[in-house]
């Protein structure tokens, strides 16, 4: 396998069995996503984005196939693979702030110095602007804060994958604008290691992030390609990129089924 | 000043108290009712002083709450054990609700003769006795805390690789805490009221008694000051564990963490 190869799907396919009748969602899907890409996928809703992005998370079993990240075949849920949910619920209610992040950490690193560990910690909350609210318990917080929090929880394990259920679907539109052009702002701190997977119904929010496309189209029809809107890497891309609109209009297209 | 003074909830209360024995006091003046069906309330201080001075008030109180103790550690541990049956196998889990919708039901005092056929007249039966009344209602609450723990929080916990272990101690029980938590207040109150019955009906079980066999003593003495000054010593107690010591806990963990309504 190509070394700079780090999720790959091959022959892949998830039905959903509710007793009467199969529903396929993904059908003999073969794809390979390249390290530090951040892949948008888009898709109506119902098609079965958060599925895919579910099966290849370990989340849920897939009938046929295999799904691989860094070349270890994914049968749970594993911290390589780093979940950040639509559901404010992800951080834990009786942690605080530092706490949430702090945790996972200690749980699968306890070799790690406490003082080294403090500043790690306190390193991820201060990306994502929170570090005035360390001893904050979530109730406390925002729902944008919340999110801040799960992607501080998973920037901070370090993982080679982060996989985003539309953690944004659940804010107000200043909110999400302004947690976008962070996203990418981190995303580039980490040198782009982290390889982030996006599921997003929000076709302005694919292109203005996603340095890919995954487009589902059907089960049997799932398209992978470039976001070639032109634009800094790391910076949000907006309509005044050229290239914007146009775009847009192809992936609208190609979600309603008209190409 | 005075206002400020209003505010406070404990000072309220103070007031509310007070007047209470003035009207008390009143009533007992105008010698409507004989003195010694309603004595006045400065003798049911002056008793209470009194079981104060010569320590029987204390070996009284501690021996009911040492029945109460091992009453709530016994059925804490039945239910600890029940809950992680429960959680293991569905049949089990079937089989509690089964048992506690049929047991729950059932007045603990109610058990009594034939605990104390089973186990003679004793401690042990009236351990049965509030093992009984606490156990059902407890195990329903921390069943259904843990069958209502959100799915996100299991996925959450198998995503950052937390083993069985750490998902129970660290997941499980915060996230189901505020019904254990209500379990282990019903478990109190549940255990509270069935002792102090049982003890009035059982009477002293060896050289001591307890607080609800006190009551029942004075009685055969009439000695009413000193019915009321236990009574008065049931309610202190009732108070401190349910507004001090739960209060406090709910204020450290549930109200802390959000996972609980304020306004209640």
């Amino acid at each position: 396998m190509n070394s700079n190869v780090c999720i790959k799907l091959h022959n892949v396919s998830k039905l959903y069995d509710t007793g009467e009748n199969k529903l396929q969602i993904i059908s003999n899907l073969n794809l390979e996503i390249n390290k530090g890409e951040f892949v948008s996928i888009l898709g109506k809703s119902g098609c079965g984005k958060s599925t895919l992005l579910r099966s290849i998370g370990g989340f849920e079993s897939i009938q046929q196939g295999e799904i691989f990240i860094n070349n270890t075949k994914v049968m749970h849920p594993d911290i390589h693979a780093a979940m950040v949910f639509q559901d404010f619920n992800q951080i834990f209610p009786w942690k605080t702030v530092y706490q949430n992040v702090y945790y996972p950490i200690k749980v699968n690193h306890p070799e790690i110095q406490e003082s080294q560990l403090k500043d790690h910690v306190k390193y991820y909350l201060n990306l994502v602007g929170l570090s005035d609210f360390l001893d904050y318990y979530p109730h406390q917080l925002s729902g944008g804060m919340k999110q801040r929090v799960a992607i501080a929880r998973s920037l901070a394990l370090e993982p080679s994958v982060i996989l985003m259920d539309e953690p944004f679907a659940s804010l107000d539109a200043d909110t999400r604008n302004i947690l976008r052009k962070e996203l990418l702002t981190i995303w580039n701190k980490v040198d782009n290691k982290v390889t982030i997977l996006f599921v997003t119904h929000n076709i302005h929010e694919a292109i203005s992030m996603g340095t890919k496309f995954l487009i589902i189209k059907s089960p049997t029809d799932i398209q992978y390609f470039d976001n070639n809107v032109e634009g800094e890497k790391g910076i949000a891309k907006s309509p005044e990129h050229k290239g914007f609109n146009e775009c847009w209009s192809l992936l609208n297209k190609m979600i309603r089924g008209d190409l | 000043m005075y206002k400020k003074l209003l505010d406070n909830i404990v000072f309220r209360r103070f007031l509310y108290i007070t007047f209470f024995f003035l009207i008390w006091q009143l009533i007992y003046k105008l010698h409507i009712f004989s003195a010694i069906l309603f004595p006045s309330p400065l003798s049911v201080l002056e008793k209470l002083y009194l079981e104060i001075y010569d320590g029987s008030l204390f070996i009284k109180t501690g021996y009911t709450l040492y029945l109460i103790l091992i009453g709530l550690l016994v059925s804490f541990l039945i239910t600890a054990g029940l809950v992680v049956f429960s959680n293991i196998s569905h049949i089990f889990k079937d089989l509690m609700r089964t048992l506690i919708s049929v047991l729950d039901p059932l007045p603990g005092i109610a058990l009594l003769p034939i605990a104390i056929l089973w186990f003679g007249i004793g401690k042990a039966a009236i351990i049965f006795i509030m093992v009984h009344s606490i156990v059902w209602p407890t195990l329903l609450s921390v069943m259904a805390g843990f069958d209502s723990i959100p799915k996100i929080y299991r996925e959450v916990g198998q995503n950052i690789g937390l083993s069985k272990l750490q998902m129970i101690k660290d997941i499980y029980v915060p996230a189901a805490f505020p019904n254990i938590l209500m379990g282990i207040k019903n478990g109190w109150a549940r255990a509270w009221r069935s002792l102090i019955a049982a003890e009035m009906v059982f009477g002293t079980t060896g050289a001591i008694g307890g607080l609800g066999w006190d009551i029942y003593l004075k009685r055969n003495y009439l000695d009413m000051p000193g019915m009321l000054a236990t009574l008065l010593v049931l309610m202190i107690i009732g108070i401190l564990i349910e507004d001090l010591f739960f209060k406090t806990v709910e204020n450290k963990t549930i109200r802390k963490w959000g996972m609980i309504s304020n306004e209640l």
